[in-house]
């Protein structure tokens, strides 16, 4: 059945009559076989009405259009169409309130007159994926229907059009929106922007049409944007430390832009098996348990998940990621690997290692989780946590600290896998690794380690707290990714 | 110590670790000392690693 076929806001609910191939029917001039394809593989599983929303007026197509475009002979549109999907059937009448169909929108994709790529601007929502056992990155975005304000969250995803813009474009563009739409800081970009950021090293070459970029451009672009770039390569660092690496910024909510020979893709989650729990036996990272990875791929559609095993649509899989790029915030200059050094040699450590301050720790392997977060995020949560001593949760919400901190979670097989820790490392993540001054909190179940005097801009003056509560574990952080 | 100092750790309690400067000064040397060669390899891993994202070519 179609609701209003002939007006701007038709709405097609699938039944015996209407499908999928109704609703390209009805917008054919911009949704293509292809894009329908695309669209089915990502939404049929929940999707059962379509609102067709004509003579949309979409910012970055917009942007496109004007720069490369509208400067051919022959144009397409400048217009595009807005898809909108419901997990039900609704009505006109609901469209009108919020409320009503709130819960059950999954989310936009804006349809482009382009060929051969139509899918634009896509925020598919989480909503759409359920009982998945992933976390992954995600950012709101608040969508006007006709007046109707509805709120979708997800990752964001877009096509390349094959023009003004290709793969590399088009991952960066996903980057740069999610931190556009999640900080308030990062400006939004249109894809012309971003092409243009790079624009004085074209030298000899063209802007546009794209004919791609190497890996440092696409660093440099997310210099551009105000980001701090690092790029890690297989070629530079062993296989476990590479995946490690990559995992831990992905944990830490920071998507990261993954090169494969001639391609790129954004990675913005995971998934893990803790399976392999019980059989630990010497100190393991979390990442270990790590058993794939979510893929935004421009060329086909959002969420696809890759594993050492499995693979994307487009045949992508992990072991042919060569080279990452993180967009790291300006201020954290401590990185995962030198991080990663830091409590591996405090946890060693004859003074302050866990052999001579916790005899709780040392006697079982350890699980370490790391990751990055803000101050403001990890304060919200140390009540509802508890830290394990109130001694603990009072000197962390009390004391000031950094903006960003790297956090090591300390825990054991068998609580990791009640999803506890038992203590954490804190680091200061604008200080350089070899300096102890970065130490802001080591919390063993048996003592907590401040530096009262750094985070009061002293001199460094590390206080002992002896904490009575002994063995509590307590809820591991989460606040970086979303659990689907 | 400063005075903010003293009174975080009048409120909150809690001893100095280290007993002396001395102690913890010989603390602060060797923890740096420990990490630099480790820092070294990850510096070198970061160097091959920006050499390698001249070479690669993103259609």
């Amino acid at each position: 059945m179609i609701h209003n076929p002939n007006s701007l806001l038709p709405i097609v609910v699938f039944d015996e009559t209407d499908d999928w191939n109704s609703v390209r029917q009805l917008c054919s001039e911009y949704l293509d076989q292809p894009g329908q394809g695309r669209l089915e593989t990502a939404l049929s599983a929940n999707t059962k009405c379509v609102a067709v929303e004509h003579h949309y007026i979409d910012k970055d197509y917009r942007d496109t259009f004007s720069n490369f475009h509208s400067k051919r002979f022959s144009t397409p549109g400048s217009r595009c169409v807005r898809l909108h999907f419901f997990n039900r059937q609704v009505s006109p009448d609901e469209l009108k309130e919020p409320a009503n169909i709130q819960e059950n929108y999954l989310g936009y994709s804006v349809i482009r007159p382009t060929r051969p790529n139509s899918i634009g601007r896509t925020l598919i929502d989480f909503k759409n994926y359920t009982g998945l056992g992933v976390y992954v990155c995600s950012c709101k975005e608040k969508v006007s229907l006709q007046g109707t304000e509805l709120e979708v969250e997800g990752f964001p995803f877009i096509s390349q059009d094959t023009d003004a813009t290709v793969c590399a474009q088009s991952a960066l563009w996903m980057m740069a929106r999610y931190f556009s739409n999640q900080y308030t800081i990062y400006p939004e970009s249109y894809p012309s922007q971003i092409s243009n950021l790079v624009q004085d090293y074209a030298v000899g070459s063209r802007v546009v049409p794209a004919d791609g970029l190497y890996t440092w451009q696409l660093a440099e672009t997310l210099r551009r944007l105000g980001l701090s770039p690092i790029t890690y390569s297989r070629a530079g660092f062993d296989p476990d430390t590479f995946r490690r690496i990559l995992y831990t910024y992905v944990e830490s909510g920071i998507p990261v832009l993954a090169v494969i020979p001639g391609h790129v893709v954004v990675l913005n989650g995971h998934s893990s098996d803790f399976s392999p729990l019980a059989a630990v036996t010497s100190p393991t990272f979390s990442s270990n348990f790590c058993n794939g990875i979510t893929v935004n791929d421009d060329n086909h559609i959002p969420y696809q998940y890759i594993s050492e095993t499995s693979t994307t649509h487009n045949g992508i899989n992990f072991a042919d990621i060569k080279e990452v790029v993180v967009g790291l915030a300006e201020k954290v200059f401590l990185t995962a690997e030198n991080f990663e050094k830091v409590v591996l040699n405090i946890l060693d450590d004859p003074i302050v290692g866990i052999k001579k301050l916790s005899p709780e720790l040392a006697k079982e392997p350890l699980i370490l989780r790391m990751f990055l977060t803000t101050v403001k995020s990890y304060k919200k949560k140390v009540s509802s946590r508890g830290m394990g001593d109130p001694k603990v949760e009072s000197t962390y919400r009390e004391l000031p600290l950094p903006h960003f901190i790297w956090i090591c979670e300390l825990s054991t097989p068998e609580e990791y896998g009640k999803g506890n820790v038992l203590g954490e490392i804190i680091w200061d993540a604008t200080r350089n690794a070899r300096e102890t001054e970065g130490w802001i909190a080591i919390h063993y179940p048996e003592v907590l380690l401040i530096d009262a005097g750094s985070s009061l801009n002293d001199p460094q003056k590390l206080l002992n707290f002896n904490l009575t509560l002994g063995n509590q574990p307590y809820s591991m952080y989460r606040s970086n990714l979303k659990e689907v | 110590m400063s005075p903010t100092v003293e009174i975080f750790c009048d409120t909150h309690g809690g001893t100095p670790f280290f007993s002396s400067s001395e102690d913890y000064e010989d603390f602060r040397v060797s923890f740096g000392e420990k990490l630099r060669p480790e820092l070294d390899k990850t510096r070198e891993a970061r160097r091959q690693s920006e050499e390698a994202s001249r070479k690669h070519c993103i259609a």
